[in-house]
C-alpha cells in the first residue's frame, strides 16, 4: 500500500475488509466508497497543510474551515483519517437514511450534528450500518434489508439494533462507529461481537438528525474495537476536547457486583464476568455486592414508555405503511396507540422512583458491574434460548440485563470480558451521571487483563 | 425467576391479533404499577440528575 498517505491507507484497509466480509456479514446497508476516498484524500491534504502551518506558525493556527464542507474543523483533528460506520438511523448528507425499514427512506442534505462533529474531527464516513427495523429490536435481524451476522460465527446473532456498527468495528470494516441505544442497542451488539460500546448519559450527545425510537430513552454513542478509541469517539460526539486516553487505574475504587443480574446469566457468561471482577480486584479495586432494586417494574415501565413514544413518533407514517412493518415491530409500535396518557405518566413516575432507588443503592460505590447479555450469541434462527434451565424468548432474554438500566439516564458501557465457547462475553459498567471517564478507566482495566478481541473471521 | 426474564406469552400469527396481545400485556403491566407509591412523584421529563 505504499504511495498512499495515512487516511487513504487506513480507508483502503477498511475497504479490503468490507469486500472480504460484508457479503457474508451484511454490516453495511449503504456504502459510498468513492465519496470516502475523496474525503480521505482531503483529510490527508489537510493534515499535510496543518503540519506545514504548525511548523511555520505554531499549533494555535490550526483551526480553519474545511474547503469541502465549510465546517469549522476541530483544531485537534483527533480522528484524522479514521474510517467510520454510521448506523442507518443517523443522517449523513448525501447518503440515504432508511432506518432499516421496508420502504422508508429520506435523503438528508445535512449531516446529523454527531456526523458533522465526526467529519470536523477528521473522520471519514464509509457508509451506513445495518440496524433492526427502526432500531426497534435487539437481535440484529432485519427481514427487509437482510440479517446482520456475528463475525465470531456467522450462524449466530450479531445483536442489535446497532448491528452493523458493532460488526464493522469488530472486523476492521471501520475503526469506529456510531450507534444508538434505547433498550440496549449499543451494549448488546457490543457484547455479542466483542467490542466496546458506550451508552452515554442522556443529554450528553445530541440526537438531532436521527430517526428516534423513544425520545426519553434514546442515547447516541460510540462503538469501537478498544477502550481508547471509544473514549476518543465519545469526546468528539459530545463536542468536547479529547481527554487523554483512559488509564487502567482502579486501585481504591469500590465496585458493586449486581448479583441479581449476574444470577440471570448462563454459566459461561457468569464465569467470564466473575473472572473480569477478579482481574479488577487484582488491580486494586474492592468488589462488593450491590443490591439493585427490583427489576420487574423498570422492565414494565421501559416497555410502556417505549411503546407510547414510538407510537407518537411513527404516527406520520404508520397509517399509510402499517402493512410494511414486520409484524413484531408493528405490534410493539401500534400497541402504544392504545395505551392511555395516564399509563405513560404512571410509568414515567415509577421510572423516577427506580432511579432514586438505584442511586441509593450506589451509596458508597463508584460503579456497578453486571453482564450485558445473559447468554452467548444465540443461533440466528433461534426463537428461544435456554437461560438457567428455562426456555425463554430471544428478545426478553437479550434485553433482561440492559433495558431496566436504560431508565436511569446514566452512562453505561459494555466492554469485552473474555471469550467462552468461542464467543465473546460483555461486561456492563454502570455509573452516576457524569461518570463516563471513571467508567472508561474501569473498562481500560478490564481490557488490560482481557485484551482486545478479534474474531477469527477477520 | 424474575419477571424480567419471564417467557413472553405465546403469540398469535395474525398481525392484528399480535397487536392486541401486546396491548393487553402492556395494559396489564401499567395497571400493576401501584399508584400509592408515586404520590407526589413527578414524571421523568428531561435527563434525570439523580437528585
Amino acid at each position: 500500500m505504499s504511495g498512499l498517505s495515512q487516511a487513504e491507507e487506513r480507508l483502503e484497509a477498511a475497504i479490503a475488509a468490507i469486500e472480504h466480509l460484508n457479503p457474508t456479514l451484511n454490516a453495511y446497508l449503504h456504502l459510498d466508497l468513492e465519496g470516502a476516498r475523496a474525503e480521505a484524500a482531503e483529510v490527508d491534504a489537510i493534515e499535510a497543510a496543518r503540519e506545514a502551518i504548525a511548523d511555520e506558525r505554531g499549533a494555535d493556527a490550526l483551526a480553519h474551515e474545511s474547503p469541502a464542507t465549510g465546517v469549522l474543523l476541530d483544531p485537534d483533528r483527533p480522528l484524522a483519517g479514521m474510517p467510520v460506520c454510521v448506523k442507518d438511523i443517523v443522517d449523513v448528507a448525501g447518503m440515504p437514511t432508511t432506518a432499516g425499514g421496508a420502504d422508508w427512506v429520506r435523503h438528508p442534505e445535512e449531516d446529523a450534528t454527531v456526523v458533522a462533529r465526526l467529519r470536523a474531527a477528521g473522520a471519514v464516513v464509509v457508509g451506513k450500518g445495518n440496524t433492526n427495523e427502526f432500531a426497534a429490536g435487539i437481535d440484529g435481524r432485519n427481514p427487509h434489508k437482510g440479517d446482520c451476522h456475528n463475525p465470531w460465527d456467522p450462524a449466530r446473532l450479531s445483536g442489535g439494533s446497532s448491528s452493523g456498527p458493532a460488526v464493522a468495528v469488530a472486523t476492521g470494516m471501520a475503526e469506529g462507529a456510531v450507534g444508538s441505544d434505547t433498550s440496549g442497542s449499543i451494549r448488546i451488539p457490543a457484547a455479542l461481537c466483542g467490542v466496546v460500546g458506550v451508552r452515554p448519559a442522556r443529554g450528553l450527545v445530541p440526537t438531532d438528525g436521527i430517526v428516534p425510537l423513544a425520545w426519553s430513552l434514546d442515547a447516541i454513542g460510540p462503538l469501537a474495537p478498544d477502550v481508547a478509541t471509544a473514549a476518543l469517539l465519545l469526546d468528539v460526539l459530545a463536542g468536547r476536547p479529547p481527554a487523554p486516553a483512559p488509564r487502567p487505574a482502579v486501585a481504591g475504587l469500590r465496585l458493586g457486583m449486581a448479583g441479581s443480574l449476574l444470577d440471570l446469566a448462563e454459566e459461561p457468561v457468569a464465569d467470564a464476568i466473575g473472572a473480569a471482577a477478579s482481574g479488577l480486584r487484582e488491580q486494586g479495586a474492592e468488589i462488593v455486592d450491590c443490591a439493585i432494586p427490583d427489576l420487574e417494574r423498570p422492565m414494565a415501565t421501559h416497555r410502556i414508555i417505549q411503546a407510547i413514544e414510538a407510537a407518537a413518533i411513527h404516527a406520520p407514517w404508520f397509517e399509510r405503511r402499517r402493512d410494511r412493518y414486520a409484524p413484531e415491530v408493528r405490534a410493539r409500535i401500534e400497541a402504544g396507540y392504545g395505551l392511555s396518557g395516564e399509563a405513560y405518566l404512571r410509568a414515567q413516575r415509577h421510572r423516577r422512583l427506580f432511579t432514586r432507588a438505584f442511586a441509593a443503592a450506589l451509596d458508597g460505590i463508584d460503579a456497578v458491574l453486571a453482564p450485558a447479555s445473559p447468554v452467548l450469541a444465540p443461533p440466528i434462527e433461534a426463537e428461544e434460548v435456554t437461560v438457567r434451565g428455562e426456555r425463554l424468548g430471544v428478545r426478553p432474554a437479550l434485553i433482561s440485563c440492559v433495558a431496566p438500566l436504560s431508565q436511569l439516564d446514566c452512562p453505561i458501557l459494555a466492554v469485552p470480558a473474555g471469550v467462552r465457547e468461542g464467543l465473546p462475553v460483555g461486561l456492563q459498567v454502570i455509573g452516576r451521571p457524569g461518570s463516563e471517564a471513571l467508567l472508561l478507566r474501569v473498562a481500560a482495566a478490564v481490557e488490560s487483563a482481557v485484551g482486545t478481541l478479534r474474531p477469527p473471521s477477520s | 425467576m424474575t419477571a424480567s426474564l419471564a417467557r413472553m406469552a405465546s403469540r398469535p400469527d395474525d398481525p392484528d391479533a399480535l397487536v392486541a396481545a401486546e396491548l393487553a400485556e402492556l395494559e396489564a403491566l401499567a395497571a400493576a404499577l401501584p399508584l400509592d407509591e408515586i404520590d407526589g412523584v413527578p414524571p421523568v421529563q428531561g435527563p434525570q440528575d439523580w437528585e
